[in-house]
């Protein structure tokens, strides 16, 4: 159920109840629809306000408050990767790009991937990242099951995320180690263009 | 200027404030050092605000536990120790003789652009290998090459190891050896 069709049914009930409102108190009328029907009818306007509309809205704010807070469990759970691929890359006196950055920018993954297209990392740089990748690796491979819980499609990806970590910690060329962070950069791009 | 005020953190700022103005420091390099002791300050002690030769980096860098309002992150922290030492040395070296004052070089770039003049040669491509492949092992493995692409590890050796301990290691590998006299159809017999 989309949150668009959530609220058109919460306007429809306010509606609803509404008129009936104004049926029961502003128009002269007799009979047992007035009396008994229409009172009736405005309870469940405003049960159907409060139940399907209100409380599944708060519920649904909840659960996607929950499941970002995952997704950002799990975007942070590489960040000492993002952050020496980062140092890789940085101009000379330039300032390192700042952990939130890192964390949930997906416009960071972009830059990296426009810096890996054009320079190579030296080689302190590419042992420091296969270390860290080693390092993060079983980690990240413990969070398939946090990433299943946000939604099929993220765990997929996220097994990719991990299965260019494992590439990357056990690359042993400059360019082993070079495809596998383009893999990964990749396939965290595509986590990030998920729904969530 | 007294020596005291000269010895500051406040001086020391003023000093990458002016010098990166008036070009006795490449202005990016003033900027990016000035950041790094704005990032590095607040864990600074009140005698070392006040006198700045007391300041040891690597001491101040292990004072962190976060930075930026995040949790550390190791290699920013460096490059930050590295800029701020840097910065320090200059001033102090400024302060002692001014006239002769070498404005500092740049910082390297650590990456290099695809397709360029530093493009790998093979020496430099094996060099690489060798350093992705080492970097596999921790110190208590030990690689023993025994051809020219192939290497052993051993790992767990104690510290003591005896000459018998390692006669005995020495024959359980012997036995994998496909020309061994001791390997038959029947095995190795047991001790």
């Amino acid at each position: 159920m989309t949150r668009v069709f959530l609220i058109a049914l919460m306007a429809l009930f306010a509606l609803v109840g509404l008129g009936l409102c104004y049926y029961l108190f502003f128009v002269e009328a007799e009979g047992p629809f007035h009396d008994s029907l229409v009172p009736e009818l405005i309870g469940i306007s405003i049960e159907g306000f409060m139940l399907f509309g209100l409380l599944t809205l708060i519920q649904r704010s909840r659960e996607a408050a929950r499941r970002k807070e995952l997704w950002l469990s799990l975007r942070g759970s590489f960040r000492g990767l993002l952050s020496n691929l980062d140092v890789a890359f940085l101009e000379p006196d330039a300032d390192p790009a700042s952990s939130q950055q890192l964390e949930a920018d997906p416009q960071a993954i972009e830059h990296l991937l426009a810096r890996l297209e054009t320079r190579h990392p030296d080689l302190d740089c590419l042992v420091a990242l296969k270390r860290e990748a080693g390092e993060t690796l079983s980690l990240t491979r413990d969070l398939v099951a946090v990433a299943a819980q946000i939604s099929a499609a993220h765990m997929n990806w996220w097994v990719a995320i991990v299965d260019a970590i494992r590439k990357l910690s056990e690359s042993r060329s400059r360019e082993q180690a070079e495809l596998a962070l383009h893999d990964l950069l990749v396939n965290v791009r595509e986590f990030d263009r998920l729904e969530i | 200027m007294s020596a005291e005020s000269a010895h500051s953190l406040d001086a020391l700022l003023e000093f990458l404030r002016q010098a990166g103005m008036e070009g006795l420091i490449n202005p990016a390099a003033a900027r990016a050092r000035r950041k790094a002791v704005e990032q590095l300050m607040h864990e600074l002690t009140e005698a070392e605000r006040g006198d700045i030769r007391c300041i040891d980096p690597g001491t101040l860098i292990s004072r962190f536990h976060k930075l930026e309002g995040s949790s550390i992150r190791p290699e920013t922290l460096q490059i930050y120790a590295e800029r701020f030492s840097a910065a320090l040395d200059e001033y102090l070296s400024w302060l002692e003789k001014p006239s002769a004052f070498i404005s500092p070089r740049r910082e390297r770039a650590r990456a290099y652009l695809r397709g360029g003049e530093s493009e790998a040669s093979p020496e430099r491509a094996a060099a690489e290998r060798i350093a992705l492949t080492a970097s596999e092992n921790s110190d208590h493995i030990i690689p023993v090459p025994i051809r020219t692409n192939h290497v052993v590890w051993v790992a767990n050796l104690p510290l003591d190891l005896s000459a018998t301990e390692a006669d005995r290691i020495a024959g359980v590998i012997r036995a994998y050896a496909s020309d061994c006299a001791a390997r038959g159809d029947a095995g190795v017999e047991p001790e």
